[in-house]
């Protein structure tokens, strides 16, 4: 697989979310960009990063539904198999980072 | 929803602008995906900003990744897809290895930046002067008349107020013409009185001229009457400085003379016609028009009614002129009219100057382009290998094109940049050495069109330059692709490097010659006679009227007297007409007299007369020819007499001495019984409009036997320098009286300089310009001759081997530089002589084939060329015979 590999060790925190809103079924960049609340310039690179990878794969949007709705076709993004593979090891490296940086509680410790 | 519509276009285009950074095969796509992203943001919260960044930030990450995703996508990559980031990692190439060359880099870089520098700052000069539109409603239908003498053919500078009056009554090709004369006014600040300049303008100005008023209005039909309250409308400039923008100035009062002025409105900024002015005042019919109805003094703008065109005004102009001479003989003898457009009276005499400047800095930009084209050429040839290798690997000829313009466009870009840099922070230096009265010269800014036009002449420099350099390079891969030996090649390269160093010193000799021209005209001009000598004389002008609005003797002398007291004045005199008086600072008051030598009303002649006191002709430097000059004896109800100068006792009696001569002077209106006046002395001639102005016949009388006018100018001789005086003087006469306002005060020499200040500053920049082209020649062919010693290193040194003698080799390469000077000159000669047709008009007492000029220019030229051929010569006689046959440095 060519261009940038992504360890998923160090998954930053704006990928986890957006693998994660790709996870809850969100498939458009704008769309992604609203629930996450991150920017234009943030949610697309990563999503170009992710399809390099692999891990999310896109498509045009039928340009007769797109018709029919009456807006231009656009691009449907999707978490690919690779993709849900990681998306769980992926958020627990996130959270076993930041928890050793006592950036999040251990489990069981309670509400800090 | 205009508004939207331009949000979505100017979306659209920046969507055109980030599309070249992704790669060819993912672009259309990448263009779909984002006018749909951007069209469904619409609906959404996100601001427009966020998707514009995101576009090209998503633009950029694409580009990066353009293998992989097309690789996910399932597309073909194809052969050229890397088109953009082939030219970054060019460009990113290009500026390594220009690091590595700083002395190439930092030439090229400074000549393109002295070449778009100096043709961006004249194209600044032509763009405000030329080109940006007069402050004027349609302004091709606007025209200026003036009289004209049909007998010798000499131009008015306007049209008496009469003649003007009658020609708009009876023209039908004309709508609205009226008349406008400069007037002082006395302003009363806290403890001294201001003069205010300004204009009294007839009915029908405003509507000739098409301006209206930018707060309050225009002056009423009724106010043109007279007799009634007095209005003014003031400049833009008047009203900010003294009235501080006050947005209720229309009502307030202005005094000036002790009357009251009401204002009525402000001018809009950019106006000021017929000139610069504080207060246009409106200019009821004066008692005394018609008795000046043969003194042309005034200035007369028009505008041409629907459809009539300046041949249809001009014919009728003639016809009116005849009746005109036909029903006011005693005036109008010999007078015509003519129109010209505004827009030629007020630019005609800037413009072929302005165009041929700008023509020679075009040449200047032209032997830059030549010079840096000659230097990449050389490069290119050192690069030979480089490019060798490129083409073994498979590099197209476009690519190594492409190689050739990134390179050129690059150093154009920042040396173009760097000019235009110079230029706008040079913007405030060009406005102060651009000469006074230069219409649109305070408006001097680098604007969008200047941009555009420093855009096109750096791109179409780095066009041309990487031009001439691609075909050199896409020449060399031909020969490589025949097998050509590498000295074809060069010998090819070495041509056109050839031509284009016999280009520059082409083009340098023509702008040498230009300039030479220009600076003999000059020094012919300078070393006219003046008649008298401006130096350490001072000029201070006043306007001294009684209350009853008549010239006030009494107090002028009392001012003189005053004036004489003050440390360092040696002699002080006065007189009506000032020479040098340029209607700017200082007014020209001189007046033309219809007299006649034998009392026969038939016999008249037409002549300058000046109204001086008995000390002027000593203040001014005036040597007696004959007889005497005034003195206190000549007063007012003694023998009238006159003096006259070398010019008019030539003309019309033939001799030098014609004291005892009569002269009877008609009065203005032409009719009633003439004054006969003794001719008692002859004084030297004088030019009385700078050093360009022939000696006209002139007769000075005594101000106080005829007391024509209030208005006088003060010549103060000193002992100490006039800048000096300046203060002193003028404290003089508030001393003497605290409500006169003191017009004007300048030194002779500064006066008689402004007569000059147009052709000092032509003739200075075509020879700045040409030094520069000249400089920039010797250059080329330095950096021509250093490359061929170079590239005949191995030749030099088989020479020297075989007991080649300095000499010899100094000779071979001097002589090279030589010949090229020598076709270099004969092609400059043959383009001075085109310049000379263009610069004709513009010399003075020399010929445009001034066999001197021609001889100096071209001596000097070879000379240089010379000098630039003989660095290089003598660098080859010192280099090592073995190294250089053994290749080592």
């Amino acid at each position: 697989m060519g261009g940038e590999a992504t360890d998923i060790r160090t998954v930053t925190y704006n990928e986890l979310l957006v693998l994660q809103a790709l996870g809850t079924g969100s498939e458009y960049g704008l769309e992604i960009m609203s629930l996450t609340g991150l920017s234009a310039g943030t949610v697309y690179p990563i999503l170009r990063r992710f399809e390099a990878t692999g891990f999310v794969s896109s498509r045009m949007e039928d340009a007769a539904v797109a018709h029919r709705n009456g807006r231009p076709a656009r691009r449907i993004h999707a978490l690919s198999g690779d993709g849900r593979a990681v998306l769980q090891p992926a958020r627990e490296a996130f959270l076993a980072r930041h928890r050793a940086m006592g950036l999040v509680p251990s489990p069981g410790s309670g509400t800090p | 929803m205009i508004g939207a519509r331009v949000v979505g276009a100017l979306l659209r285009l920046w969507l055109a602008l980030c599309a070249p950074l992704v790669p060819r095969a993912l672009r259309s796509e990448w263009r779909r995906e984002w006018t749909a992203e951007i069209g469904a943001a619409q609906h959404s919260p996100v601001r427009r900003s966020q998707m514009v960044v995101g576009a090209l930030r998503d633009a950029i990450a694409t580009r990066r990744l353009g293998p992989s995703l097309a690789n996910a996508r399932g597309l073909p990559r194809s052969p050229d897809s890397e088109t953009f980031s082939g030219v970054w990692t060019e460009v990113r190439q290009t500026v390594r290895a220009l690091g590595r060359s700083p002395g190439f880099t930092t030439v090229y870089i400074v000549t393109m930046a002295v070449g778009v520098g100096a043709a961006t700052a004249m194209f600044t000069s032509v763009n405000a002067v030329l080109i940006r539109p007069l402050p004027f409603d349609r302004v091709d239908r606007i025209v200026v008349i003036r009289q004209t003498d049909t007998r010798d053919g000499t131009v008015s500078e306007g049209i008496s107020a009469a003649n003007m009056r009658d020609v708009a009554a009876a023209s039908r090709t004309l709508t609205h013409g009226a008349v406008a004369n400069v007037f002082g006014h006395s302003l009363q600040e806290e403890d001294r009185a201001l003069s205010i300049r300004g204009w009294a303008v007839s009915t029908g100005f405003f509507e000739a001229t098409g301006v209206e008023a930018q707060l309050g209005r225009t002056f009423l039909p009724t106010e043109y009457e007279g007799g009634r309250d007095a209005v003014a409308l003031l400049s833009d400039g008047f009203w900010r400085s003294r009235f501080a923008s006050d947005p209720d100035v229309v009502g307030r009062t202005l005094l000036m003379d002790g009357l009251s002025y009401t204002v009525v409105g402000v001018l809009p900024a950019d106006f000021a016609y017929p000139s610069d002015g504080l207060v246009w005042l409106p200019r009821a019919p004066r008692s005394w028009d018609e008795d000046v109805r043969g003194s042309p003094r005034l200035r007369a703008v028009a505008r041409m009614a629907s459809g009539a065109t300046l041949t249809d005004v001009q014919a009728e102009l003639d016809r009116i002129a005849a009746d005109l001479a036909r029903v006011h003989p005693e005036a109008n003898q010999g007078l015509g009219l003519k129109a010209t457009s505004l827009r030629d009276d007020a630019l005609g005499h800037v413009r072929t100057p302005l165009l041929l400047l700008f023509g020679a800095v075009l040449l200047v930009l032209l032997v830059a382009v030549a010079n840096v084209t000659g230097l990449q050429l050389a490069r290119a040839a050192n690069r030979g290998h480089e490019y060798a290798l490129r083409s073994a690997l498979g590099a197209g000829r476009g690519r190594l094109l492409r190689l050739a313009f990134v390179e050129s466009a690059l150093l154009a870009t920042v040396g173009g940049g760097l000019g235009v840099l110079a230029t706008w922070l040079g913007t405030d230096l060009l406005r102060t050495v651009m000469p006074a009265g230069t219409p649109g010269a305070g408006d001097l800014t680098v604007d969008l069109p200047v941009a555009a036009f420093a855009l096109l002449v750096t791109f179409g420099s780095s066009l041309v330059a990487g031009g001439i350099v691609a075909l050199g390079v896409s020449r060399r891969r031909a020969d490589i692709g025949r097998g050509a030996r590498g000295s074809t090649e060069a010998r090819n390269r070495r041509t056109l490097r050839d031509h284009l160093v016999v280009t520059e010193i082409a083009l340098a000799l023509t702008l040498a010659v230009g300039a030479g021209l220009l600076l003999r005209s000059l020094d012919t001009l300078l070393d006219n006679q003046l008649g008298f000598d401006p130096e350490r004389r001072l000029a201070v002008q006043v306007f001294a009227y009684t209350a009853q609005d008549r010239p006030d003797m009494e107090r002028i002398r009392a001012f003189r007297d005053a004036i004489a007291e003050v440390p360092g004045v040696r002699s002080v005199g006065f007189t009506t007409a000032i020479p040098g008086a340029d209607d700017r600072v200082v007014e020209a008051m001189d007046h033309v007299i219809s007299l006649s030598l034998d009392a026969s009303p038939n016999t008249r002649h037409d002549v300058r007369v000046s109204d001086i006191d008995e000390e002027y002709p000593a203040a001014l430097g005036l040597n007696v020819l004959a007889g005497r000059t005034f003195t206190s004896l000549d007063e007012k109800d003694g023998t009238a007499v006159a003096l006259v100068n070398e010019a008019f006792a030539r003309r019309y009696f033939g001799e030098t001495d014609v004291t005892g001569g009569r002269l009877s002077f008609y009065p203005r209106s032409g009719s009633g019984t003439p004054q006969t006046l003794t001719v008692v002395g002859v004084v030297s001639d004088v030019r009385v409009r700078g050093f360009e102005s022939p000696p006209v016949p002139e007769v000075y009388r005594p101000l106080i036997q005829t007391v024509t006018t209030g208005g006088v100018t003060f010549v103060v001789e000193g002992s100490i320098p006039p800048g000096d005086l300046l203060l002193p003087v003028q404290e003089a006469i508030w001393a003497t009286d605290r409500s006169q306002a003191v017009w004007a005060a300048q030194s002779l020499s500064d006066l008689m300089a402004g007569w000059t200040q147009r052709r000092r500053f032509d003739t200075a920049l075509l020879t700045f310009f040409a030094g520069l082209a000249v400089g920039l020649a010797a250059i080329g062919l330095y950096g021509l001759m250093a490359f061929s010693v170079e590239q005949r290193a191995q030749e030099m040194g088989i020479r020297r081997a075989l007991g080649g003698q300095s000499a010899g080799i100094v000779r071979l390469v001097v002589g090279r530089g030589i010949r090229l000077a020598v076709l270099g000159v004969v092609m400059g000669l043959a383009g001075s002589l085109v310049l000379s047709r263009v610069l004709g008009g513009m010399l003075y007492g020399v010929s445009p084939l001034d066999p001197a000029t021609l001889a100096t220019a071209s001596g000097g030229v070879l000379l240089l060329a010379g000098l630039a051929a003989y660095g290089p010569a003598r660098r080859a006689t010192r280099a090592d015979p073995m190294q250089t046959l053994s290749g080592r440095p």
